[in-house]
């Protein structure tokens, strides 16, 4: 008797011999079904994960893909202490520095994320912010979170601030205009206020260029991004400065001796201007009195514009050689031309005297050159005469009165002239004007009407702005300016210079001789009108030509409201513009003029 | 050869036996040991009847057929030529993505690497713009304060004046005049001057 296993183990023994015998293909036949079903099996768990798989990468991909592009890139990449330079730094013709950004940071307190006990917090912050600790724990105890405790703070204190890691301390980084030459420049230069924004100068007019990428960008936003980000072309180093053509050595003499001056005669204010008649750049422009742009919040209103390009006056006696040059050109006068000068006549019912009538009387018949020398307000009444008046409102109209001269600074004033019809129909105006009175300009329009005598008879743009330089120097950009127009032939130009160096020479404008140079000039003392009246103050100045042979630099320094007996514009102006001469032929190398 | 042939068809055969012997004697060890088994569990079950499991195991070896032939193993059959295109493709794929992983992972690495770098680089080349701007606002300052202490009347500085100054002719572009010409006036100009002498004239290309 056999147990049922090994029956069994036997049958299966037999089957196995039976399928030894059995060929290959019916044991493959028996099997393909079942291989087929694994195989899709198989498959089917492949395609199923692919699918899944695809549909994860293609939820990281679009759904979720700019959040996490956005925590990867926060992960990867740096958080800068500093932001990146807003608006370019403003320097002078030899690369000083005029004004440049300066990081400064506002700490923030959030006394609930404090780690540590305010005590400790305070204690390690007193030491930086020269603060007692007391006075630091009471003010973390004003509010849970958000107390500003100090700001303006210095870059070198934050770093140490930042290095402390305590939690609950937030350092926010702002950019602040910084002006080292503090008001060498300021009316020039401008301000930008603690908000960030130009507010005068340059700053202001001239923002478009000081803007970088970046700044311009910030200023749409009305935010400072803090984040670098290496692949913005905006963080790229952008070293471009903006150039003027302002030379700081003169400035400082100009304002220096115009100060002095201003003090000597207790005078209201003053201005002194140094331009290259070649092309319209200003080397030097100084008002008085200036103020601190990095204290701009301490300055008078009057302080901050430049009232040299912003404020209109009576130029006076500095008008006539114009006038000479105008009558030149009308050939109604040649320069051997004589004019009977009475010393005082009536146009109408004003009476016009000469400035020294009372001392001199009448200088009887003058020369062109004459009437300059003595500044003769009657010899030109009667030599402008001879120019019919709408001839001659023409003339004003074409050398720019009523138009602006083009300079970069804002707020610039334009020059009023009367009524045409007025003008003409009146003969007292036509008169009033031949001597530089009954009109108003600016100093700045002056000087470029002066210029036009030096350069041969252009009216050039005056300009402080040189361009865009990159620190190699190159220049990047230059603002364009008009073709400057002819207004006067050169003949007449080089004529009414060879009348004005008689005036320095053996005239009113003697106290503005520099052995060794020729020198051209004109005084000017006008009445300050006021309210319609003309009062007994007085706005004193003098221009200044150098040098007569090839003439190149003007200067002009205007004092408003000298005060004393002997205030004019020979004894205020004229030897400011001495002096400024002095050094400009020491700075620009002008050679002495050779004995002839 | 016929000799050669013969022996070795004995050979064969004797081989043959053999084979078939020990196949046989294996088939009865293994039976005998299954057998041997079964009747030591059945002797644990049921100790009386071991007497009899010497019986059944030599009935057993008696029962045991012989086998006389061996089915060869089937031979695999050539793989078909989709199979095989197949396996190839399979292979090659297996390549292709183990190298794109590796540069996958060698391309991610790098610009997560690239990116931190160019990101320490320009927070570094911040710094040092940040650094240059500090010390120029710091020269200018240092600049400014210089001039305002040169100012003071106590200083001992002067404002540039021409007196203090030396012009010097040009040198001309010939030869000869020019040793002559480059000799610097021993004079300064206002002794020039004072003396009567105008020894100046206007420098070339002024």
């Amino acid at each position: 008797m056999t147990s049922p296993a090994v029956s069994n183990r036997r049958k299966r023994r037999k089957t196995a011999q039976k399928g030894h015998r059995c060929s290959v293909k019916s044991a493959q036949r028996i099997r393909r079904p079942a291989l087929r079903v694994r195989a899709l099996l198989v498959w089917l768990v492949l395609i199923l994960a692919m699918v899944a798989l695809i549909w994860r990468l293609a939820q990281l991909q679009l759904v979720q893909g700019p959040t996490l592009a956005n925590m990867a890139s926060q992960q990867q990449q740096l958080y800068g202490l500093n932001p990146p330079v807003e608006r370019r730094p403003i320097i002078d013709r030899q690369g000083n520095v005029l004004a440049i950004d300066q990081v400064r940071f506002t700490l923030y307190a959030h006394p609930i994320l404090f780690k540590q006990s305010p005590e400790a917090v305070a204690e390690a912050l007193g030491t930086m912010l020269e603060r007692s600790p007391a006075s630091l724990v009471e003010t973390f105890g004003q509010q849970r979170t958000g107390i500003t405790v100090a700001k303006d703070i210095p870059e070198e204190i934050a770093h140490k601030i930042h290095d402390l890691k305590q939690d609950g301390l937030e350092l926010i980084p702002n950019l602040k205009r910084f002006y080292p030459q503090q008001d060498l420049f300021s009316e020039i230069v401008g301000y930008v206020d603690l908000e960030g924004n130009a507010q005068a100068g340059l700053e202001y007019s001239s923002r478009e260029q000081l803007l970088t990428l970046l700044g311009r960008r910030a200023e749409a936003k009305s935010t400072t991004p803090v984040r670098f980000d290496p692949t913005d072309q905006a963080l790229s180093s952008d070293d471009l400065q903006l150039q003027l053509t302002l030379d700081s050595r003169l400035q400082r003499v100009a304002q220096i001796r115009l100060r002095q001056q201003l003090q000597a005669y207790g005078a209201k204010r003053g201005t002194v201007m140094v331009m290259d008649a070649t092309n319209g750049a200003l080397l030097s422009m100084v008002t008085e009195p200036s103020y601190d742009p990095n204290a701009y919040f301490d300055a008078d209103l009057e302080w901050i514009k430049n009232w040299a390009v912003s404020d209109l006056y009576e130029p006076g006696s500095t008008f006539k050689p114009i006038n000479v040059a105008i009558a030149l050109e009308e050939n109604i006068a040649d320069v051997d031309t004589t004019i009977y000068d009475e010393g005082r006549i009536t146009i109408g019912k004003w009476p016009i005297k000469n400035a020294d009538y009372a001392s001199a009387g009448g200088h009887g018949t003058l020369t062109l050159t004459e009437v300059l020398q003595y500044s003769s307000n009657v010899g030109m009444v009667h030599l402008m005469a001879k120019l019919d008046p709408q001839r001659y409102f023409d003339w004003l109209l074409k050398l720019g009165f009523g138009k602006p001269t083009g300079i970069e600074l804002p707020a610039e004033g334009i020059a009023q002239l009367k009524d045409p019809e007025q003008f003409v129909r009146s003969r007292i105006e036509p008169a009033t004007t031949s001597f530089g009175q009954g009109f108003a300009t600016t100093p700045l329009q002056m000087l470029q009407l002066q210029a036009s005598l030096a350069n041969g008879g252009k009216l050039v743009t005056p300009h402080v702005i040189n361009g865009l330089v990159d620190s190699q120097g190159k220049v990047q950009w230059q603002p364009e300016r008009p073709t400057p127009e002819q207004v006067f032939s050169s003949q007449t130009a080089t004529e009414v210079l060879k009348m004005m160096e008689a005036v320095v020479q053996d005239g009113t404008g003697e106290a503005a001789q520099v052995p060794g140079y020729r020198i051209a000039g004109k005084t000017g003392t006008a009445q300050k009108a006021l309210n319609g009246y003309y009062t007994q103050e007085r706005i004193t100045s003098f221009v200044g030509i150098l040098p007569v042979e090839t003439p190149r630099y003007v200067v002009l320094a205007v004092v408003d409201n000298p005060k004393g007996d002997d205030a004019y514009g020979s004894t205020v102006a004229a030897p400011i513009v001495k002096t400024i001469i002095e050094s400009l032929v020491s700075i620009e190398g002008i050679p002495p003029t050779p004995a002839s | 050869m016929v000799a050669a042939l013969k022996s070795r068809s004995v050979q064969s055969g004797e081989q043959s036996r053999n084979i078939r012997e020990d196949r046989h004697f294996q088939d009865q060890a293994v039976t005998r040991l299954q057998t041997f088994q079964k009747g030591v569990n059945a002797a644990q079950a049921h100790p009386s009847r071991s007497s009899n499991s010497n019986k059944v195991i030599s009935r057993s070896v008696r029962s045991q057929p012989s086998l006389t032939t061996i089915a060869p193993l089937p031979k695999p059959s050539p793989r078909p030529l989709w199979l095989k295109l197949l396996l190839r493709c399979q292979q090659g794929s297996t390549v292709v993505t183990g190298t794109l992983m590796l540069s996958l992972l060698a391309v991610y690495s790098s610009t997560v690497s690239l990116n931190s770098q160019v990101s320490q680089g320009t927070q570094q080349l911040a710094d040092f713009h940040r650094d240059r701007q500090q010390l120029t606002a710091a020269n200018e300052v240092l600049k400014h304060h210089m001039a305002e202490q040169a100012e003071a009347p106590g200083a001992g500085l002067n404002i540039r004046h021409p007196n203090s100054m030396l012009f010097l002719n040009s040198s001309s572009p010939t030869g000869e005049t020019a040793h002559e010409q480059a000799v610097p006036s021993p004079l300064p100009t206002h002794e020039a001057n004072a003396l009567g002498q105008r020894p100046f004239s206007p420098p070339l290309g002024y």
